[in-house]
C-alpha cells in the first residue's frame, strides 16, 4: 500500500482526498467566474473573503493547540496576532515611513517597497511569538483554568494597550500605514502581491494552513500529543508518570503563538494598515468560538469552525449585527448539547461527554441529589 | 516618586471616600463571584451581566416609571429607592438563576470538565450583553421584533440622590450619594453575613461549600442550595447595580465588563469562596484604585487593578483570608 | 489500519453537507439578491443603471457618525433617480464595515467586482480609508468621503479620492482660536481618548493654543468607555484651567461633562465632531447647557429640516454629516450627468472617468453649490474654499439643542 505523506497509517485514498480538497480550495475564487452563483455565495468565494477565512483558519488551528490539545483556556490569543502584525509593519520600514510622512518629511514616492529579505520577517515573527508565548506561559502555568483564562485575557489587553501607548515604536492609536505588499522576483519568476483583493494572499495563507495542518497532525500523533492528552486527563498523574508537564504546556503556548504570529505578518502586508483597536478581546473570544464550535482538539473541527464563523457574516450581511449574540448562544448550546463540536475528535468526545477526566467539577448534582438526566 | 507621595497625601481623605464608595460596590458584586465559587468551584463569568441587568432596571425605574426629574429627599427618596430596589434585585437574581439553569446545570449533570463550564460562562456573558445591545427595537430574534429596551448607546439615568455635600470629614466633602452607598452596603453585607452564619440556609450553603457529598448525605438538597446561592449572589449584584446607577447616572449594554473584572479581582484578593474575604477584597481594591489614581494618570486605573490581580494570583493565590469555607 | 468505520466518516460528511444545504436554503428564503434596479423610467431619458456603494460604520458603536450621511446620500440618490431629466438610476448599496479597517477587504472587493459600480461614498472613517484607498485608486473608482477628517489621508497620493469635509488640522486650529478669542480662556486643559481621531485632534489643539499664547494647563488621555471620571476631573480642577477641550466621542464626553458639572467644576467645556450627537446630549442632560462644539459639519443649513421631514421617526436628532452625505451624492450625480451627457459615456468605466473629470473641475472659483457648503477641492482633493476656515462650524448647546453659531470666519471675525 502506498504511503501518504500525511500519515503512514492511512491508506493512500486519503491522500487523494486531501489533494482533491486542496485543489477545490485553491480554485474556489474562480468559481464565481465560471458558474452563476447567488450573490451570497459570490461574496463568500471572493478572494478577500477567502483570504480572511484562511487567516482565521490559521488562528483557529493555533488556538486549537492551546485550548483543544493542551486544555488551556487562552483568552488573550489576539496578542500574538498583534505581535506578528506589528513586527511586519515595523521591520519592513513602514513604521518609520509613516512617522516621517506624518511629520511631512517625505512624500508618497518614498513608500517602502518589498525587498526579498523581508520574507525573513516571517521567521522573526515565529521566533518572537514563540518567545512571547513562553513568557506568557511561564507565570500562568500553575494557575487553574479559571485564573489562567483571566490572566491570559489580561495579557491580550496589555499588548493592545502597549501598542496604543508605545507611540515611538508602534505609532500608537494612529497606526502604521503603507506596509509593503510581498513579492517574489527571482530569475524568471515575477510574482507580486498587489492590493488587498489579490487572490495570491489567499493562496499564501492557504499554503500556511496546509503546512500547519501537516505539522500539527504530526505533533498530535507524536509523544508531545500524547503528553498533552495525559496532561488534560490528569495533570498530577501525568507529572508523576514522568511527563514534563511544564515543558509540554509551554510548547502548546509557543506553537499557538507562532501560528498567530505568522498570520499576523501576512495580515499586515495584505491590509496595508494596522492600528491597536483591531486587536481586542472580542477577537480572541471569536477565535475561541471557532475552535469550540468546530470541535476542540480536532484539526478539521478548527477548520470548519473558522470557516463557519468567518463566512456566515460575510455571506449574510444582515447576520453581521447578530454575530456576537449568536456565537455566544452557540457556545452555551454547544457545551450543553454537543461539547465535542461539529467535527469532533474521537478522543475529546469521550472526555467531554463526561467520566474520563479528573479535572471536572465535583459532581455536586449527583451526590445524593436527584437522578442525573 | 516624591510627587506621588505628596499627591496621595494631599488627596488622602477625598480618595479614601472615593475608595470606600467604589469598594462597596465592588464588594457587593464580588459576593456573587465568591458565593458561586464556594459551592461550585466555578467562576461565573456571566455575573457581570447579572450586574448590568440591574442597572438597566434602575434606568427604567428612575427614568421612566418614577420619572424622577430632580433629586429627591426624605420619605420620597426612601420610597423610590425601595420601590426600585425590589425589581432590580429580582431581575438580577432571576438572571443569575437563569444562567445557572441554562449554562451550568446541563454540564453539572454530565460531569463535564471545568473547561466546559468556563466556555459556557463566556458564551452566556457574550450572549446576554449582546442581546441587550440588539434590543433597540430594530432587530429581530426568530422573527419576533425585539423591544427597544436598551440598544447600543449608553443611556443616562436621572439624578435621584443629590450630589450636594452633606458634611465634611477631614477635609473631604461627603454627599448624600457617598453616604447612601457606604451605609446601605454595610447594612446589606452585615445582613448577609448573619444569614450565612446563623440560618439553616446559611449552614446548608457552607456545608455544600465544604463537602458536597457529605452535605447531601446529611440531607441537604444540593440543587436547591445551588439555585439559592446563585439567587443571593444575583440579588447582591442587583443592589450594587442600583447603587452604581445612582452614583454614575449611566447604563449601557457593556457596562458590566469592567466592574465585573474588578469585582472578580476583589474576590480573588480576599480569598475566593470566602464571603468576608470578598467584602474585604472589594474595599481594599477600591481604596488601592482610588489612591493609585492620585499618583498616576487616570487611565492607568484599570491596569492597576489588573496588576493587583496578577500579583495576588502569583504570590498568594489563596487570597488574604484564605479560600473556601464560605464563612 | 482503518481508524473508525466508514459509517462514522460518512455520517460526518453528510451532516456537514446537510448543514451547508440548510444554510443555503435559509439564505435563499431570506436573502434578496441586489440585482439591478428597475428599467429606465417612462420619461424622456433612457436611464442607465449604476450603483454607488456607501462604505462606513452603518452598525456598531460609532454609527451615529455615519448613518445620517448614508440617509442623506440615499435621499439624494432617490431624488436623482426619480428626476426624469437625470440620465441614470442610482442604486445605493450599503457596505457596512463597522468602521474597522479589518473589515474593509471584503467590502472593497465587493465594490471592485461590481460591474455597475461607478463611485463609492465613503469610507466614512480614516482607518478604513487607509485600508481601502489603494485598491479603489488602482481600480480608478472615485471615492468621496463625507466624514473622514484625518489629515494624513491627503498625503497618500490618491487621485480618485475626494473628501467633502475639512480635515482635523484646520478643525484643531480653529478650535484653539475659538477657545482663545471667543471663550476667552486663559488656561486650557486638553484631553483625549487615546484614540486615532481623538488624540490626533487634541495634539493639534494643543499646538494651536500654544501658538496663540494660551497656557495649556494639562494634556491627558482618558480611558475610553470608563464610567468613573472623578480622578480625571480632579486633575482638571487642580490644574486651575478655565476651559477643557476633549478630543474624542460622545459617550465619553457626555459622562465627563455631567460628572464635572456635578462635582462643581464650572469651567467651559469644548469638544468636536465626535461628540456632536444625541447621545452626548442625553448623557450630559441639563449639564450640557453651554457646551461648545466645533464641527466640519453644517447642521445649521435648511437641509436639516428637509432631512427630518423625509426620515421622520428614523431621523437622528443630531444628523451629523447628513448634509455632507447628501452633497457627496449630489456631486457624484453631477459627475454621472457630465459623463453621460457630455462625454456620451455608457459603461461603468467611462462613467467613473467622467465623474472624476467633473470633480476635478470643482475649484473655489467654480464650486458646486451644495446644501452644506460650496463644494470644491484643492490639489490634494481636500475640501477647499476661498477661506478654508469657512468650512468649520461652531455650536453651543442651548435649551438642550445644538444651536448653530455660524462658521469660523463669522464667529472668529477673521
Amino acid at each position: 500500500m502506498a504511503r501518504s505523506w500525511l500519515d503512514e497509517r492511512q491508506p493512500w485514498s486519503y491522500g487523494i482526498l486531501y489533494l482533491g480538497v486542496l485543489a477545490v480550495a485553491v480554485l474556489l475564487p474562480y468559481l464565481s467566474r465560471w458558474v452563476e452563483l447567488p450573490s451570497f455565495l459570490e461574496q463568500a468565494t471572493s478572494a478577500s473573503a477567502l483570504a480572511k477565512t484562511a487567516l482565521f483558519v490559521l488562528f483557529a488551528l493555533g488556538l486549537n493547540v492551546v485550548v483543544g490539545f493542551a486544555g488551556l483556556l487562552d483568552l488573550g490569543y489576539v496578542a500574538f496576532w498583534a505581535i506578528g502584525a506589528y513586527l511586519g509593519a515595523i521591520l519592513t520600514g513602514a513604521a518609520d515611513y509613516t512617522q516621517s510622512l506624518r511629520a511631512g518629511d517625505v512624500t508618497v514616492a518614498d513608500k517602502p517597497i518589498w525587498e526579498p529579505w523581508m520574507w525573513g520577517i516571517l521567521l522573526v515573527a515565529i521566533a518572537v511569538a514563540v518567545l512571547a508565548g513562553i513568557l506568557l506561559g511561564l507565570p500562568v502555568l500553575r494557575l487553574r483554568g479559571d485564573y489562567l483564562a483571566i490572566v491570559t485575557l489580561g495579557f491580550g489587553e496589555i499588548i493592545r494597550i502597549t501598542a496604543n501607548n508605545l507611540d515611538s515604536i508602534t505609532l500608537g492609536p494612529q497606526g502604521i500605514t503603507s506596509i509593503p505588499h510581498p513579492a517574489i522576483r527571482a530569475g524568471p519568476v515575477d510574482l507580486e502581491w498587489g492590493v488587498l483583493t489579490d487572490i495570491k494572499y489567499y493562496w499564501l495563507l492557504l499554503l500556511f494552513v496546509v503546512l500547519w495542518v501537516i505539522a500539527i497532525s504530526k505533533l498530535d500523533r507524536s509523544r508531545i500529543g500524547r503528553a498533552w492528552v495525559a496532561i488534560r486527563e490528569d495533570e498530577v498523574a501525568a507529572g508523576s508518570m514522568g511527563v514534563p508537564v511544564v515543558r509540554m504546556k509551554l510548547a502548546a503556548f509557543a506553537i499557538g503563538a507562532c501560528t498567530a504570529g505568522v498570520g499576523g505578518v501576512v495580515y499586515a502586508e495584505q491590509v496595508n494598515f494596522i492600528n491597536p483597536p483591531t486587536f481586542n478581546v472580542l477577537q480572541s473570544i471569536l477565535i475561541l468560538c471557532m475552535v469550540v464550535i468546530g470541535g476542540m482538539g480536532s484539526i478539521p473541527g478548527a477548520i470548519v469552525g473558522a470557516v463557519l464563523v468567518t463566512l456566515l457574516p460575510e455571506m449574510f450581511r444582515e447576520f453581521n449585527e447578530y454575530r456576537y449574540f449568536v456565537f455566544g448562544v452557540a457556545l452555551v448550546v454547544v457545551m450543553a448539547l454537543r461539547p465535542q463540536g461539529l467535527w469532533p475528535s474521537r478522543r475529546r468526545t469521550l472526555e467531554l461527554r463526561g467520566g474520563m477526566v479528573e479535572d471536572h467539577l465535583p459532581d455536586v448534582a449527583t451526590a445524593g441529589g436527584p437522578e442525573t438526566g | 516618586m516624591g510627587e506621588c507621595v505628596s499627591s496621595v497625601a494631599d488627596q488622602f481623605w477625598a480618595q479614601t471616600r472615593n475608595g470606600l464608595t467604589l469598594g462597596a460596590i465592588y464588594a457587593m458584586i464580588a459576593l456573587g463571584y465568591t458565593m458561586v465559587y464556594g459551592v461550585l468551584q466555578l467562576i461565573n463569568f456571566a455575573h457581570s451581566e447579572v450586574f448590568m441587568v440591574s442597572t438597566v432596571v434602575s434606568f427604567y425605574a428612575f427614568g421612566r416609571w418614577f420619572d424622577v426629574t430632580e433629586p429627591l429627599t426624605g420619605v420620597a427618596l426612601a420610597g423610590v429607592l425601595i420601590a426600585a430596589l425590589i425589581p432590580a434585585m429580582l431581575a438580577s437574581g432571576t438572571t443569575a438563576v437563569l444562567i445557572e439553569r441554562t449554562a451550568y446545570r446541563p454540564l453539572r449533570r454530565r460531569g463535564a470538565p471545568r473547561l466546559s463550564f468556563l466556555i459556557s460562562a463566556i458564551g452566556a456573558s457574550l450572549a446576554i450583553s449582546y442581546l441587550f445591545n440588539l434590543m433597540d427595537g430594530q432587530h429581530y430574534l426568530l422573527f419576533i421584533r425585539l423591544p427597544a429596551i436598551l440598544g447600543a448607546a449608553p443611556r443616562s439615568i436621572p439624578d435621584v440622590v443629590s450630589s450636594e455635600p452633606l458634611f465634611t470629614l477631614f477635609g473631604a466633602s461627603w454627599t448624600a450619594r457617598h453616604v447612601l452607598i457606604v451605609a446601605s452596603t454595610a447594612v446589606m453585607l452585615i445582613v448577609l453575613d448573619r444569614i450565612v452564619r446563623l440560618t439553616k440556609l446559611g449552614r446548608g450553603i457552607r456545608a455544600v461549600a465544604q463537602d458536597p457529598e457529605t452535605a447531601s448525605l446529611m440531607g441537604v438538597d444540593i440543587d436547591r442550595v445551588i439555585v439559592i446561592t446563585f439567587f443571593i449572589g444575583g440579588v447582591m449584584a442587583g443592589a450594587a447595580g442600583l447603587l452604581y446607577a445612582l452614583r454614575f447616572n449611566v447604563t449601557a449594554w457593556n457596562i458590566g465588563f469592567l466592574p465585573g473584572i474588578k469585582a472578580f479581582t476583589a474576590a480573588v484578593l480576599g480569598g475566593i469562596g470566602n464571603l468576608r474575604g470578598a467584602m474585604l477584597g472589594g474595599l481594599l481594591l477600591g481604596l488601592v484604585e482610588a489612591h493609585g489614581t492620585a499618583c498616576t494618570a487616570p487611565h492607568w486605573a484599570n491596569v492597576i487593578a489588573f496588576l493587583v490581580l496578577v500579583g495576588v494570583l502569583l504570590i498568594r493565590p489563596t487570597g488574604l483570608l484564605g479560600e473556601r469555607g464560605v464563612a | 489500519m482503518r481508524e473508525k468505520g466508514e459509517g462514522v466518516r460518512k455520517r460526518r460528511y453528510l451532516s456537514l453537507l446537510v448543514l451547508v444545504a440548510a444554510l443555503s436554503l435559509v439564505a435563499a428564503a431570506c436573502g434578496d439578491d441586489d440585482g439591478g434596479t428597475g428599467d429606465g423610467g417612462d420619461g424622456a431619458v433612457e436611464k442607465i443603471d449604476v450603483t454607488v456603494h456607501f462604505q462606513g460604520a452603518l452598525t456598531g458603536d460609532f454609527n451615529y457618525l455615519v448613518v445620517p450621511a448614508y440617509q442623506g446620500a440615499l435621499l439624494r440618490a432617490n431624488e436623482l433617480s426619480a428626476d426624469e431629466g437625470f440620465p441614470a438610476n442610482i442604486e445605493v448599496v450599503q457596505e457596512d464595515t463597522q468602521g474597522d479597517p479589518a473589515n474593509a477587504p471584503p467590502v472593497v472587493e465587493a465594490v471592485v467586482s461590481d460591474p455597475d459600480a461607478v463611485a463609492v461614498i465613503g469610507p466614512a472613517f480614516s482607518g478604513e480609508s487607509e485600508a481601502s484607498g489603494d485598491t479603489y485608486n488602482d481600480a480608478q473608482i472615485p471615492f468621496v468621503s463625507p466624514s473622514a477628517t484625518n489629515p494624513g489621508l491627503a498625503d497618500k497620493g490618491w487621485d480618485y479620492w475626494y473628501r467633502l469635509v475639512a480635515n482635523d488640522t484646520g478643525q484643531g486650529g480653529v478650535a484653539a482660536q475659538y477657545l482663545a478669542e471667543v471663550v476667552g480662556a486663559q488656561s486650557v486643559f486638553v484631553s483625549h481618548d487615546k484614540g486615532t481621531y481623538g488624540q490626533g485632534l487634541a495634539e493639534i489643539v494643543r499646538d494651536g493654543l500654544e501658538s496663540a499664547g494660551v497656557d495649556v494647563a494639562g494634556y491627558e488621555g482618558i480611558e475610553t468607555g470608563a464610567t468613573d471620571f472623578s480622578a480625571f476631573i480632579s486633575n482638571v480642577e487642580s490644574s486651575g484651567a478655565d476651559a477643557l477641550f476633549f478630543g474624542g466621542y460622545d459617550a465619553d464626553f457626555g459622562k465627563i461633562v455631567k460628572q464635572a458639572r456635578d462635582s462643581g467644576l464650572d469651567i467651559e467645556m469644548m469638544s468636536a465632531d465626535g461628540s456632536t450627537s444625541s447621545t452626548f446630549l442625553d448623557l450630559a442632560g441639563d449639564t450640557a447647557e453651554g457646551t461648545h462644539l466645533v464641527c466640519p459639519c453644517n447642521l445649521g443649513s435648511d437641509f436639516t429640516s428637509k432631512y427630518q421631514e423625509e426620515y421622520g421617526g428614523e431621523a437622528s436628532t443630531v444628523p451629523i454629516y447628513a448634509a455632507e452625505g447628501y452633497d457627496s451624492m449630489s456631486v457624484v450625480g453631477e459627475g454621472i450627468r457630465h459623463a453621460i451627457e457630455d462625454n456620451g459615456a455608457s459603461t461603468a468605466e467611462e462613467i467613473r472617468a467622467g465623474i472624476k473629470e467633473y470633480l476635478d473641475t470643482l475649484t473655489p472659483d467654480n464650486p458646486y453649490e451644495g446644501v452644506s457648503k460650496p463644494v470644491a477641492f484643492d490639489e490634494q482633493h481636500n475640501l477647499s474654499a476661498e477661506d478654508p476656515n469657512s468650512l468649520y462650524f461652531f455650536y453651543v448647546v442651548e435649551g438642550g439643542e445644538m444651536s448653530a453659531q455660524g462658521n469660523a470666519p463669522e464667529v472668529l471675525g477673521g
